[in-house]
């Protein structure tokens, strides 16, 4: 996990978001395993409290379950995953509504700064494409 | 044991290059006067020099490595080590006191290793009148006994005055000293308290048991350890009360 | 041993040197498992406090109880001791700093040690005294961490290394905290790059604890980092 947390803000939280992004983008599928809490630990140079914490949070939560002796693993249902995908993307579409409005755009003139920049992009994308193929 | 062997290995270890060095600067200078003698450049009796300048220095050095061996620790801030470690406290001046005896060991053989060597040859008329080198080492032998139970003692007694100066903040040196005195004013009570005690101990006829009857009949030296016997085991204590202070006592401020 | 049991109860700890008075009455509770930040500025009593704990230094008052005795020649074997100063005997090796400290523990973990020793990037030939600061920094650490010792103190661990050799350290220590039977307290005024490492953090000001609490905890309910709280208090 390449994590650059910070410290402002508690950092079970922040592992909790990464695996949830993880889940959420299909980066980690139902039934994969998690890296062990020590090993995570020892990566983020973090406390493996901490780390044990999050663990603990997300099985709470319902995302992830520890098997004995095995470890943990991302629980197989796929409700979590779509559940965890939309938690993202509305809290992704929150903030950005919420930017937009503070720097005082109308949501008409948000949706057309929206289209133009997903067709730079697709275009740049369908770019680079082009030149590998 | 393995703990008092490991501090005492290290201690030995500290004082390994120093040691060797004055041994072989002995036996150089024995050996070099030897030299000088056997050309005819200098008198035979400049061998003396070659035996008496070990013999006044090295009882000085070893004095001042009673103190030193201590001081070190605090010097390099190792004493933070020894403190830190779950060992008592008599066992880590017990290991630096027995380092002390090492020393003293090595630079006894060299001085007198170095005088049979390098000036044996020129004691012809010493050979006529002992009855043989066995005496020698024989006499030899209690020399250094004796040397070792007085470096010992002084070396304890310096240990304690050392450790408790380190328990003031200021005057240290001064308060060296009064301890210094204190000590030996106790010890020697101790003595005088403990002697009729040890009144049963049979009286050593040294005149006997040196043989130093072979050079004159009538000589006659004799020694009851009961007023010594008294002063060791207070000298004892003090190695004790020294370790307690150490490992209880003793305060590191850096 | 009890996992109920804290490993460290400190209770109205005084100590009064001549021109200033240290530890104005502290009191704590270490539960097992943790690692503790004990943060202020020079001069705060974190390093009379840890030298309390570790018998080097005799209190005035209070009560000290380690696994429930109190400082004792008994109590230096479970604690792993590492001061500011620097300790070590500078003509030994590497290899016999560890072969002489492995002599009087009972807990020393040999595989421990050579692990520590490569993580560390340690020569075992190499003489103490030619030796960087970092480096002599990281041998003291693995002489703590080579061991089970359910107490750990550490006093100003980061002060003055380079820093590779503090990442080393705080990496060192994230994989060798052996969690439930192990408790570790780390002195430090260099917070920002160490806050990760707490479970709590105590706030030490002129000889009293003026804040104390879990670092998470803390960071939900200020808002902010350890390190700008740390500022923000000692400002």
């Amino acid at each position: 996990m390449d994590l650059e947390f910070s410290t402002s803000i508690p950092i079970y939280l922040q592992i909790i978001e990464e695996f949830k992004r993880q889940i959420a983008t299909g980066q980690l599928r139902p039934g994969d395993k998690l890296p062990s809490q020590r090993d995570l630990a020892a990566q983020l140079k973090v406390n493996a409290n901490t780390v044990q914490r999050a663990y603990r949070e997300m099985e709470i939560l319902g995302l992830v379950e520890t098997l004995r002796g095995q470890g943990t693993f991302v629980r197989q249902t796929e409700e979590i995953v779509e559940g965890t995908r939309e938690e993202m993307l509305t809290n992704l579409v929150d903030d950005f509504v919420a930017a937009m409005q503070s720097l005082g755009l109308t949501m008409a003139d948000t949706l057309e700064l929206v289209k133009t920049r997903f067709r730079e992009r697709e275009l740049a994308q369908g770019g680079l494409k082009d030149e590998r193929s | 044991m393995k703990r008092f062997l490991k501090l005492l290995r290290k201690d030995l270890e500290a004082s390994r290059l120093p040691v060797f060095f004055l041994a072989g600067i002995t036996l150089i200078l024995m050996a070099v006067l030897r030299w000088r003698i056997a050309q005819g450049a200098w008198h035979p009796q400049v061998s003396v020099l070659g035996v008496a300048v070990p013999l006044t220095f090295f009882p000085l050095w070893l004095i001042w490595r009673s103190f030193q061996t201590l001081r070190a620790e605090w010097r390099e801030d190792t004493v933070y080590t020894l403190l830190v470690l779950p060992v008592p406290g008599w066992q880590v001046l017990l290991a630096k006191l027995a380092g002390l005896l090492v020393e003293y060991s090595v630079l006894f053989a060299a001085t007198v290793g170095g005088t049979f060597l390098f000036f044996g040859g020129l004691m012809d008329e010493l050979w006529e009148v002992i009855p043989g080198p066995w005496w020698l080492a024989w006499n030899a032998l209690w020399v250094y006994v004796t040397g070792a139970f007085v470096l010992a003692t002084l070396a304890i007694h310096v240990q304690l005055a050392f450790v408790v100066s380190k328990m003031v903040g200021r005057l240290q040196g001064l308060v060296a000293l009064w301890v210094l005195f204190l000590s030996t004013w106790l010890t020697d009570r101790a003595a005088l308290l403990l002697e009729p005690l040890f009144r049963w101990l049979p009286t050593i006829r040294l005149h006997e048991f040196l043989q130093l009857t072979r050079f004159d009949e009538g000589i006659i030296l004799e020694w009851q350890p009961a007023g010594q016997i008294g002063a060791a085991f207070a000298t004892v204590g003090l190695l004790f009360l020294t370790g307690l202070l150490f490992e209880r006592f003793l305060e590191i401020n850096g | 041993m009890n996992a109920a049991e804290p490993v460290l109860v400190v209770h109205n700890l005084r100590k009064k040197y001549p021109k200033v008075e240290a530890l104005k009455g502290i009191s704590l509770s270490l539960p097992q498992g943790e690692i503790w930040g004990l943060l202020g500025p020079n001069g705060s009593g974190k390093s009379t406090l840890l030298k309390c704990v570790a018998g080097l230094v005799r209190p005035d008052g209070g009560e000290i109880a380690i696994l429930g005795t109190p400082p004792s020649r008994a109590s230096k074997a479970q604690i792993a001791f590492v001061p500011e100063v620097e300790s070590l005997y500078r003509w030994m090796t590497v290899r016999q700093v560890l072969e002489f400290t492995s002599a009087f523990y009972d807990d020393w973990q040999k595989d421990s040690e050579e692990e520590l020793l490569e993580f560390m990037r340690l020569d075992p030939r190499a003489k103490v005294s030619t030796l960087s600061k970092g480096m002599r920094a990281r041998l003291r650490l693995v002489l703590a961490l080579a061991r089970r010792a359910p107490l750990i103190l550490l006093d100003e661990p980061f002060s003055g290394i380079d820093p590779s050799s503090r990442d080393r350290i705080v990496e060192g220590i994230v994989r060798q905290f052996k969690g439930e039977e192990q408790t570790i307290i780390i002195s430090t005024h260099a917070v920002g790059d160490t806050e990760q490492l707490f479970d709590a953090v105590v706030f030490l000001h002129e000889g009293s604890i003026i804040l104390q609490g879990s670092a998470e905890e803390l960071r939900a309910s200020r808002g902010k980092s350890i390190n700008d709280l740390f500022k923000e208090v000692f400002a």
